[in-house]
């Protein structure tokens, strides 16, 4: 198997879709969960789901939800995960996902060709920050400083996987993981590599796949690009 | 550096006019560098910091507030933990709000991305911001980021528009340069602005204003007999002056700068003695049916139309004719005894009823050219009205409440208090409670 940066469009979005999607979907869901059906969620609800005892007001009681448009999609990535320059392969992926992600932001213009192209930008944008971390000395990376990127995944003990999940939650998400989160994405990752290994494919390339394949889950989900 | 730009655009100006109608591109490119020496000689991206996160660091409210509004203002997420962040943090913590706001208005992301995109659903025909870069989205973004020494009025009386740096353009590699020959550039393509977009430069810190607008007359670039800001860019009269009758401009420009649609302002009462030949006065027969129709929107809009009696867009670029425009008195057979445009006056008849209030009208009620029609826009309460309302639509996300009509109004007082500084205007829309939750 090639490596990711030598794959097709095609293969990638094949790659992304059975690795990346089904997390995706996941946090998709663990983010909305506290939203009504339209667009607008309550200020009054809690998490929780309690509510108190004074009637709703639509106009008053409710703010927009919001997602990040075409336009600002690529910026926005750029921003969270700290890249000043992104790949060529980047900029056309975040060209080619323009028509396919929303134009106003708004919760009901969501559907699934945005959020395939959101993640295969996601991928685009990961692999970038990857072969950024990768260039630097260990004490120098934001994300990956705990990661041995010439040895094969296994070598990522649950520990670094933590470490690594934390740091993009914050910059990705704005708040720390949640307990079920990282459980979720830590046994939906150990579930995608587990053995027997890829024929062909180096220690270095399986655990830049592991790693792309947490950060484009994260960074696709939806707490990374609402509003 | 605010005062050396405005000394710079002077200077700029008075050399254009040095040189005549026939100034060729290359010798304004070469005077422009010359006259735009350094700060301005440094390509520049929108700055991104590669923030280090901080796993155990607490997050505390007042910081998770300054996230929300930071990118509500910018249009942007940055991480949780960058120092913009905790720089708000501290002041929203200290009770000052609108200093921490202010933090997120003075960030490059504020104009490269918000401000761009609020400006490219004005500049054409689809409201879209998927719209390109151009004159009409640049001299927007501009005019926002030189709000302490410019009135959110010279968006529509302005005689300038901004452009990519000419000492900026010196320093990028030849083969991902910026094309700036003014006939070919600029006047007869969008070129320059497309090639902004292109390089992804970071707008506000490459734009600096050229002043006077150009067109084109009788095959020769001149300066602008009667320039209006933004309704005399380029992007603007080919969005909106491109073939038709000229109707259109007027209906755009009170749609994106008064933010009323037709028939929010058609009124059957008011005098439709310029409504053009052009127009039946007996559509399927029936008189009624134009009174209580056509004429209600007629009124009004061919009343002011004669503003861009000169104004078309034809060979790819904004032209001035010496005369009134053929397509201002086409079909005149249709109803003769109607008006017949015979110069570029204009008389405003939205005056009456609601048309009153929404409108808020300062200045007279008759004018000659664009350059009156964009003051008589400007000077309205309609317009800081709709500016503060495509600011609220931008940072919350959602149209101003039925409810929130006195929040609208303050605040474009407020704006008007302040001198139209548009700036400020975004900021005190920000920290208004009703807007980021």
């Amino acid at each position: 198997m090639k490596k990711f940066k030598e794959m097709t469009l095609s293969q990638k979005r094949k790659l992304l879709a059975s690795t990346g999607l089904p997390m995706a979907a996941l946090v998709l869901m663990i983010g909305f969960q506290n939203c009504s059906p339209g667009i607008v969620q309550s200020t009054k609800l809690s998490s929780t789901g309690g509510s108190s005892n004074t009637p709703l007001n639509i106009d008053e009681d409710t703010k927009p939800v919001t997602v990040t448009h075409s336009e600002n999609l690529l910026v926005t990535m750029q921003s969270i995960t700290g890249l000043q320059t992104v790949s060529n392969n980047t900029i056309n992926a975040a060209n080619a996902a323009k028509a396919k992600v929303t134009e106003t932001g708004k919760a009901d213009s969501i559907n699934g060709p945005m959020w395939l192209s959101i993640t295969n930008l996601s991928g685009e944008v990961c692999l970038d920050l990857i072969n950024d971390e990768k260039a630097k000395a260990q004490a120098d990376r934001r994300f990956f400083g705990q990661v041995n990127f010439t040895a094969a995944p296994a070598a990522m003990t649950p520990e670094i996987k933590d470490d690594v999940i934390r740091r993009m939650a914050r910059n990705f998400w704005g708040r720390n993981e949640t307990p079920a989160e990282r459980t979720v994405i830590k046994s939906s990752l150990d579930a995608a590599l587990v053995d027997p290994r890829r024929t062909g494919v180096s220690d270095v390339v399986e655990t830049e796949d592991a790693l792309i394949f947490t950060c484009s889950a994260m960074l696709a989900s939806l707490d990374a690009v609402r509003f | 550096m605010k005062k050396s730009r405005s000394e710079n655009e002077n200077m700029f100006s008075s050399g254009l006019k040095k040189l005549g109608t026939a100034a060729s591109a290359a010798t304004l490119s070469v005077l422009a560098v010359s006259l735009f020496p350094a700060p301005y000689a440094k390509a520049q991206l929108t700055p991104i910091p590669a923030v280090r996160p901080d796993p155990q660091a607490s997050i505390s409210a007042e910081r998770q507030r300054a996230q929300k509004l930071f990118q509500a203002v910018t249009s942007v997420r940055i991480p949780i933990d960058d120092s913009r962040l905790t720089q708000m943090e501290t002041l929203l913590k200290a009770g000052n709000p609108r200093a921490a706001v202010a933090v997120a208005s003075s960030d490059p992301l504020f104009y490269d991305v918000q401000i761009r995109e609020v400006a490219k659903i004005m500049s054409t025909r689809e409201q879209t911001i998927r719209a390109p870069m151009s004159d009409f989205v640049a001299t927007f973004i501009g005019v926002v980021r030189d709000s302490d020494t410019r009135s959110a009025k010279e968006l529509l009386t302005g005689n300038f528009t901004y452009r990519v740096d000419p000492a900026v353009i010196a320093t990028l590699p030849a083969n991902a340069s910026i094309r700036q020959a003014e006939l070919a550039d600029f006047i007869q393509s969008n070129n320059h602005y497309n090639d902004l977009a292109l390089r992804r430069l970071s707008p506000s810190a490459v734009l600096i204003p050229a002043s006077p607008q150009r067109a084109m007359q009788g095959g020769v670039a001149i300066n602008h007999p009667d320039p209006a800001g933004l309704l005399t860019t380029r992007a603007f009269v080919e969005a909106h002056a491109v073939a038709g009758t000229n109707r259109r401009p007027i209906e755009e420009m009170m749609q994106e700068f008064m933010c009323v649609d037709m028939t929010s302002w058609a009124d059957g009462n008011a005098p439709d003695d310029r409504v053009a030949q052009d127009v039946t006065r007996t559509p399927s027969g029936s008189v009624n049916l134009y009174l209580t129709t056509c004429k209600t929107c007629h009124s009004g809009m061919d009343g002011l139309r004669g503003a861009w009696a000169f104004v078309d867009f034809t060979n790819n670029a904004q032209t001035i004719s010496a005369a009134v425009l053929g397509k201002m008195t086409r079909n005149q057979t249709e109803y003769p005894q109607g008006y017949r445009m015979t110069d570029n006056s204009w008389v405003n008849n939205a005056t009456l009823g609601k048309n009153a209030d929404q409108f808020g009208w300062r200045s007279s009620t008759t004018g000659v050219g664009l350059a009156s029609l964009g003051r008589l826009v400007a000077d309205s309460r309609g317009f800081s009205r709709c500016m503060v309302k495509k600011a609220f639509q931008a940072v919350c996300r959602r149209t101003p409440l039925a409810g929130e009509e006195s929040l609208v109004r303050s605040l474009a007082d407020q704006f008007e208090a302040d001198g139209y500084h548009a700036r400020r205007m975004y900021e005190n829309v920000a920290v208004n409670p009703q807007c980021v939750q």
